[in-house]
C-alpha cells in the first residue's frame, strides 16, 4: 500500500497524494525526511496551481514506473510511442498555460518554491519560446509590461540595440 | 428585457466536469468553488441560464465574453447604487455596456470599476475594455462572428437541439468546435481579462495577478539565458528591469552574440575545409 500524504493549499483545499509522486519536490522530500511532514503539509500554493503541479508530477511518475517495468524486448518501439505520447501531453499542457498566463506564472513561482527542477526548466523554456522572435512592443503587450524608460533612455537603448530590430 | 446571469448558485451541478486531478476532499467546508470549475463548465452554466442565441450572433458573443469574465472572478457592478449585481440589462441598441469589478476591490470598500463595451459592426463584434476613469488605457478585441459564433453555439447548446444547430451552421461546423472555443477563450483572456485584471488591481494597490514582472530576478535571468543574442537584445529594450538584468550580467546579449558569431565562423571554416 502506497504511503499517502495530505497537501493543504493556501486556500485550504486538501490534496491526497502518493509519497512517490510528491517526492519529486525537493522541498517536500526534505520536509518528509526531517519528519516535519506529519498530518497535513501546508503549502503557499493556491489549489488551482497545486492541481497543475500534481498533474505534472503524476505524468512524470507514470513515465518512470513504466520504464522500470519494461524488459528489453520491444522496448525501443514502446519508448518511441511513449515519447510521442509525452510530447502530445506536454503540448497540451503548454497550450493550456499559454492561454492562462496567470496560471503559467503562478506555476513558475510554485515550481521554484517547491524545488521541482524539471518543471521549472520546462516552464522557463516555454516562456523563452514565447518571447523569442518578438519585438519589444510585442513582448510588452504579451506580458503587460509597462514601458518605464524616459524618452532619453529609450532613444539611447534603441540606438545601442537597434541592430536587433532588423528583420 | 432582462437577462439574468447568476454566478453564485448551482455551483456543484457541473461537478462531473471537474478536472480529474482533483482528489479527495477531507474538509467538507472546502466545497467546489467557482474558480475550480473548468472554464467550459462555468461557460456552459451561463449559457444554460441565458438560453442560446442562434439568431443573434452579437449577443451570443457578448454572453460568451461575459462568461469568461465571470470565470476569472469579475462580478457585475452598478455604479449608481454601488452594489454588486449578478445580472445586466440587455439593451436593444447595437451597443452594450457592462460594468464589472472584483470582489477583492469591494472588500477594500473601493469603487473602482471597469467597463466592457460591445459594438456590433458587420462581420465583427468589437469589444473595448477600460477602467472607468478619465483617459483610460483601452484594451480592444475584434471577434469574427462567422468564425466564433457557430462553435460557441454548438458547444453550449442543449444536447437535444444539436442536430438542428448543425443543420443551421452547415455540416462542417461540428468538427472540433472545442478547439475554436479554446482559441476564443485565449483571445479574450489575452486581450481583455488579463490586462484588465492587472490594471484594476494596480489601481487599488493590490498585487497584480501572477505575471512576468512578478517573477524573482533569478527566474527572469534564467529565462533570458535561454534566449538567442538577438532576442536578449530585444528583451533588454522592453523595460528598465530587463535592461539592467541583461547589462549587469556581463552584457548577456553581447556574450551570447559573440558566442554565436564564433560558432557560425567555426561552421563556415569547417565547410570551407571540406
Amino acid at each position: 500500500m502506497a504511503i499517502m500524504y495530505a497537501l493543504k493549499s493556501s486556500d485550504n483545499e486538501i490534496f491526497e497524494v502518493e509519497q512517490k509522486v510528491i517526492e519529486q519536490s525537493e522541498t517536500i522530500k526534505k520536509m518528509i525526511e526531517d519528519g516535519a511532514a506529519t498530518g497535513e503539509i501546508p503549502l503557499q500554493v493556491s489549489s488551482k496551481t497545486l492541481a497543475k503541479v500534481l498533474e505534472w508530477c503524476k505524468q512524470r511518475q507514470h513515465k518512470t514506473v513504466e520504464n522500470e517495468n519494461d524488459d528489453n524486448k520491444g522496448k525501443r518501439k514502446k519508448e518511441r510511442d511513449e515519447d510521442d505520447d509525452i510530447k502530445e501531453w506536454e503540448n497540451k499542457f503548454s497550450d493550456e498555460l499559454k492561454a492562462d498566463k496567470d496560471v503559467l506564472f503562478d506555476l513558475l513561482l510554485a515550481s521554484n518554491y517547491l524545488d521541482l527542477p524539471a518543471l521549472l526548466s520546462f516552464l522557463c523554456q516555454l516562456v523563452a519560446d514565447m518571447v523569442a522572435g518578438k519585438m519589444p512592443e510585442e513582448i510588452r503587450r504579451m506580458f503587460n509590461i509597462e514601458n518605464d524608460f524616459t524618452p532619453e533612455e529609450e532613444k539611447a537603448i534603441t540606438a545601442e540595440h537597434g541592430w536587433a530590430f532588423q528583420p | 428585457m432582462s437577462l439574468t446571469f447568476s454566478d453564485t448558485d448551482s455551483e456543484t451541478s457541473f461537478s462531473d466536469d471537474e478536472p480529474s486531478t482533483m482528489t479527495t476532499e477531507l474538509d467538507d467546508v472546502a466545497s467546489v468553488t467557482q474558480q475550480e470549475l473548468t472554464l467550459m463548465s462555468s461557460m456552459k452554466r451561463v449559457f444554460k441560464e441565458v438560453g442560446s442565441f442562434a439568431d443573434d450572433d452579437c449577443r451570443l458573443l457578448t454572453v460568451a465574453v461575459h462568461a469568461v469574465m465571470l470565470h476569472y472572478g469579475f462580478v457585475c457592478f452598478v455604479p449608481e447604487s454601488q452594489t454588486k449585481l449578478d445580472s445586466f440589462n440587455h439593451a436593444t441598441t447595437s451597443s452594450i455596456h457592462i460594468t464589472y469589478t472584483l470582489p477583492e476591490v469591494l472588500e477594500l470598500t473601493k469603487t473602482e470599476t471597469l467597463t466592457l463595451s460591445f459594438q456590433d459592426s458587420g462581420n465583427f463584434v468589437n469589444v473595448r475594455g477600460f477602467l472607468t476613469e478619465k483617459e483610460p488605457v483601452v484594451h480592444q478585441l475584434s471577434l469574427n462572428r462567422s468564425r466564433f459564433a457557430p462553435p460557441l453555439d454548438l458547444t453550449f447548446v442543449d444536447s437535444d437541439m444539436i442536430d438542428q444547430r448543425i443543420k443551421l451552421h452547415g455540416s462542417s461546423s461540428d468538427r472540433y468546435p472545442e478547439n475554436e472555443v479554446f482559441e476564443f477563450r485565449r483571445l479574450v483572456n489575452d486581450a481583455l481579462v488579463y490586462p484588465l485584471l492587472i490594471d484594476i488591481r494596480q489601481k487599488v494597490g493590490l498585487l497584480p495577478p501572477p505575471c512576468f514582472m512578478r517573477l524573482p530576478a533569478e527566474l527572469k535571468l534564467k529565462i533570458l539565458e535561454l534566449l538567442d543574442g538577438v532576442d536578449v537584445a530585444r528583451a533588454a529594450c522592453v523595460c528598465t528591469e530587463l535592461r539592467n538584468l541583461s547589462v549587469e550580467n556581463d552584457d548577456l546579449w553581447r556574450r551570447k552574440c559573440t558566442g554565436e558569431v564564433c560558432i557560425s565562423r567555426e561552421i563556415n571554416r569547417r565547410k570551407l575545409e571540406e
